[in-house]
């Protein structure tokens, strides 16, 4: 039986497999392609189309093509505008959508390997629970069996041999992908143990969004010259985002770039300077800047202690970002080795490990398994002295996992029976910046005074599942618990439907 | 303390009370903080809510408070607002409330004239003489304001251009002995275009017993420079340097219109009393620079040429030379010298014309600074055929003179 490991990107996947004696492949598709655009195609007679032929499809059906809804994992409405993407009056949850792009790479994998034992999936390292348990919903969908999910930061990290060669080194792991971004610091000890220090990033900031104020200014420009709004006219929007991408992607190497614009018949040409582009996406470098500092800050290290900052995700190649991460730690950031394929890489290394059909006298038998850190705290909805409603952390963001916290809170009220355990995640004590992720109820069984304690688990385990136990602070009976092994955005007998729907759903 | 994990108050504000002055900066913690650590506090504000707008909730909150930090940084970058003027974007400003203060008039007027408001600018600058009657304070900026419209809308009407005046004579009625107002009336005279009474005006002042700031100086050699009376121009610029003490700050202006009035307009020089006359202006100009390394180092070039141009360069014949310097026992060498060399200025005008004039006149036109000079100049020598086209460089004339490598 064999394990894989798969890169589900905003834009792009790809998926890998490591043999017994620590070979690492990348696997193509029929076409030859080891990238598989993360787009499906909902044809008029109801066949399935997943990868670059649905891409291209967008140009001339955009309203029956799904494009970047990894952005959307645990919400109903990922398109630009909020909407849902609905399709012959289904609406399309990005569960299921991934579940699909899951399937597919599952088929690839199966074709040239024979059945496929389990995968680990990656995840953005910033990604909160409900994201990550979509994914775990979305692997189910397509029938995938998850070994792990695994941040797409320590993926490339392992692919790029930060593990074998890097140890007692602190290293920055700076991670741009098609719709995500990342940063992590991580330190390899002398044990080759692979520590994650601390991790922050936004889940909705990539390369879709450099192409949007590309699209933006192309649109600005038509709409003066030829007098035509792009933006309104679908058909066009996409040839256009597709120039946009061209654009964007020439100007990593070129000092400007020219590509020629139809509309309505009406040929144009947009030329953009690679120092117009700068300017244009400025503020987004400065956040990401912000973002670089705050989360060196919170590793505990400074610039001078990162020895390596490796550059993965594809536009991690925009020139401004390794000129900004050479101008704050003094030194040229390393590239990893291949950009669009290292985090799919590294995953099926650890795959493999996980998957225990290792050669022992291999180098991967040696490989330590990476310890990723929550990357937000989990707290339950409580009410401070001043009876204002908090949010009660009991599991900070940076601790290791798996993380464990234990709390005692107190009864509000005299003859208080029961507790609602509204679970939260974030890091901060106001309820406007947390996100309520789960509820349950824990029961005395009979009234309790004010002030009766009771003391409240939470942990998160090494799947990176959520678990809260409530006990009666004075018996240390459990009086409540709840597992927060969800399926997304869908309720359970959606999950079972959905299942059914892709089992059946014939792909090309 | 971590910006991520600050508990100052002025951090978790979400937007300032009001888009006055003093609680746009209480929004940035200041006080409790220093005004100097403005910039420090906007990036931990920023930092704090970048993080919070990355988070699992309250993003959309998190977002807009980004992005007032961002416009409100934006705007006292731009320099501070008063209370009663709010930026309503774009650049733009809503008055809210007639000034208070001299130094709140001053501010709205130099915001109606940033944003093109001719109206407000008059109807602002009316109110605050009313107001403030004989104020030295009020009437320079009523003359600042009104001197910049007058410089940028020619088409200014007479009335405005009649207020002005009045403006600025109630100043000097109120305060004579206020240098503030005479500097303020030299001003308006100057964007009216009245150049001579601008002359004539210091010679009042000084019969005042005033003692004028440099400025003034500054605004008097402008006024001889438009009138075309270089000399007189070059004395003004003289006695606001002396005015001044040496100040650098006056130094680097004064440099700067010895340059761009002076200097410039002499090139190319096509005389030998030419040459005298640009030789003694870049002395002044060098005397006026010295001290401020800046202005000394945009001089040098001048300096070069001052020397270069009057050097005498040998077009003779070499072997000439020396045939009758053996021949005299070098009684007449020095005499074929003269006879045989031009001076360095009139070389460079002969220009790359012919096969003999090639060699020599790149010894010439190929020092570091002779051509970034000349291109400073608007009028173009007869062998070029436009102003600012480049000279041919050594390796060309030497590609010329061996006809091509």
């Amino acid at each position: 039986m064999t394990t894989i490991g798969i890169d589900l990107g905003t834009t792009n996947s790809a998926v890998a497999v490591t043999d017994a004696n620590g070979i690492t492949t990348t696997l193509a598709e029929r076409d030859g392609a080891r990238i598989l655009p993360s787009c499906v195609y909902f044809a008029p007679d109801g066949s399935v189309v997943v990868g670059q032929r649905a891409k291209a499809m967008a140009v001339l059906e955009p309203d029956r093509v799904a494009m970047l809804f990894k952005r959307g994992m645990g919400e109903a409405n990922f398109q630009f505008d909020g909407s849902e993407f609905t399709v012959d009056g289904k609406v399309w949850r990005p569960e299921e959508l991934s579940g699909l792009v899951l399937k597919k790479l599952k088929q690839t994998a199966e074709d040239q390997l024979g059945p496929v034992s389990g995968a680990i999936v990656t995840v953005p390292a910033y990604f909160g629970e409900p994201e990550r348990s979509a994914t775990r919903a979305a692997a189910e969908l397509a029938g995938l069996p998850v070994l792990r999910i695994l941040n797409e930061p320590t993926a490339a990290a392992i692919a790029h041999g930060i593990d074998s060669g890097s140890r007692g080194k602190s290293i920055l792991v700076f991670d741009l992908g098609g719709g995500t971004f990342d940063v992590t610091v991580m330190q390899v000890d002398e044990d080759r143990e692979m520590r994650v220090l601390a991790t922050g990033g936004n889940h909705r900031l990539g390369g879709a969004d450099f192409d949007r104020v590309v699209v933006e200014m192309i649109a600005q420009r038509v709409q003066e010259e030829v007098g035509v709004d792009i933006l309104a006219e679908p058909w066009i929007f996409q040839e256009v985002r597709e120039k946009a991408e061209e654009i964007k992607k020439d100007l990593s190497t070129l000092e400007s770039s020219t590509k020629p614009i139809s509309t309505g018949g009406r040929p144009t040409s947009f030329t953009l300077t690679r120092a117009e582009f700068e300017s244009a996406i400025s503020d987004t470098v400065d956040d990401v800047s912000d973002m670089i500092e705050i989360t060196l800050e919170e590793s505990g290290l400074t610039d001078r202690d990162i020895d390596v900052v490796l550059m993965v995700g594809g536009s991690s190649r925009i020139p401004v970002f390794s000129d900004l991460l050479e101008k704050m730690f003094g030194k040229a950031p390393t590239f990893s080795r291949n950009l669009d394929e290292d985090v799919a890489r590294g995953a099926s290394i650890l795959a493999a490990k996980l998957g225990g059909h290792v050669d022992p006298r291999s180098e991967l038998a040696e490989l330590a398994v990476p310890q990723d850190v929550a990357s937000h705290g989990l707290g339950i909805t409580v009410n401070d002295d001043d009876d204002q409603e908090v949010n009660g952390i009991v599991v900070r963001a940076g601790e290791l996992v798996p993380a464990h916290g234990t709390r005692t809170f107190y009864a509000a009220v005299d003859g208080q029976t029961d507790v609602h355990l509204r679970i939260n995640e974030g890091d901060e004590e106001d309820l406007a910046f947390v996100r309520q992720i789960g509820d349950g109820r824990a029961s005395f069984g009979r009234p309790v005074p004010r002030g009766y304690p009771i003391r409240i688990d939470i942990s998160y385990t090494e799947e990176q599942i959520v678990e809260v136990f409530a006990y009666d602070g004075q018996t240390g009976q459990q009086i409540g618990a709840v597992r927060l092994d969800r399926t997304g955005s869908m309720s359970g007998e959606e999950k079972q439907r959905a299942i059914a729907a892709i089992a059946e759903t014939g792909l090309q | 303390m971590s910006p991520i994990e600050s508990d100052r108050d002025w951090i978790q504000l979400t937007e300032p009370a009001s888009l006055g002055q003093s609680d746009i900066f209480g929004f940035f913690g200041i006080p409790p903080s220093p005004q100097e650590d403005l910039g420090k506090n906007i990036k931990l504000k920023r930092q704090f809510w970048t993080k919070r707008a990355n988070g699992p909730g309250g993003r959309e909150l998190a977002a807009k408070v980004k992005q007032n930090i961002q416009n409100l940084s934006k705007v006292l970058e731009e320099g501070a607002v008063p209370d009663r003027i709010v930026p309503t974007g774009d650049g733009k400003y809503e008055v809210l409330g007639e000034a208070q203060t001299p130094a709140e008039l001053a501010a709205q007027l130099e915001l109606f004239l940033r944003a093109g408001d001719l109206a407000n600018v008059v109807a602002t600058a009316r109110f605050g003489l009313a107001k403030w009657p004989g104020n030295a304070e009020v009437i320079a900026s009523i003359a600042l304001a009104l001197s910049e419209l007058a410089r940028d809308y020619p088409e200014l009407g007479d009335d405005v251009r009649a207020f002005a005046i009045t403006a600025t004579d109630e100043g000097l009625a109120v305060d004579p002995a206020n240098p503030d107002v005479w500097l303020a009336k030299a001003r308006v005279l100057l964007a009216l275009g009245q150049t001579t009474a601008v002359a004539q005006l210091e010679d009042k002042a000084v019969g005042s017993g005033v003692i004028l700031p440099p400025e003034y100086f500054g605004l008097v050699a402008t006024a001889f420079f438009r009138a075309g009376d270089i000399p007189g121009g070059i004395s003004s610029l003289v006695r606001s340097v002396e005015a001044s003490k040496g100040d650098p700050g006056v130094k680097s202006v004064a440099t700067d219109a010895m340059m761009r009035e002076v200097l410039i307009p002499m090139l190319p020089i096509t005389s030998r009393k030419a040459a005298q006359d640009f030789s003694q202006a870049v002395s002044v100009a060098a005397w006026i620079a010295d001290g401020v390394p800046e202005a000394e180092a945009e001089m040098l070039k001048f300096r070069v040429w001052a020397t270069q141009a009057q050097s005498r360069v040998f077009i003779g014949d070499l072997a000439l030379k020396s045939f009758l310097g053996v021949l005299t026992g070098f009684i007449a060498l020095p005499l074929y010298s003269k006879l045989a060399s031009r001076p360095g200025w009139r070389v460079l005008n002969d220009g790359p014309t012919n096969e003999d004039s090639w060699a020599r006149w790149i010894d010439v036109a190929d020092g570091e600074f002779i051509e970034e000079l000349h291109m400073l100049s608007r009028t173009p020598f007869a062998w070029q055929s436009a102003p600012g086209e480049k000279w041919p460089t050594r390796q060309q004339v030497i590609e010329h003179m061996t006809g091509g490598v």
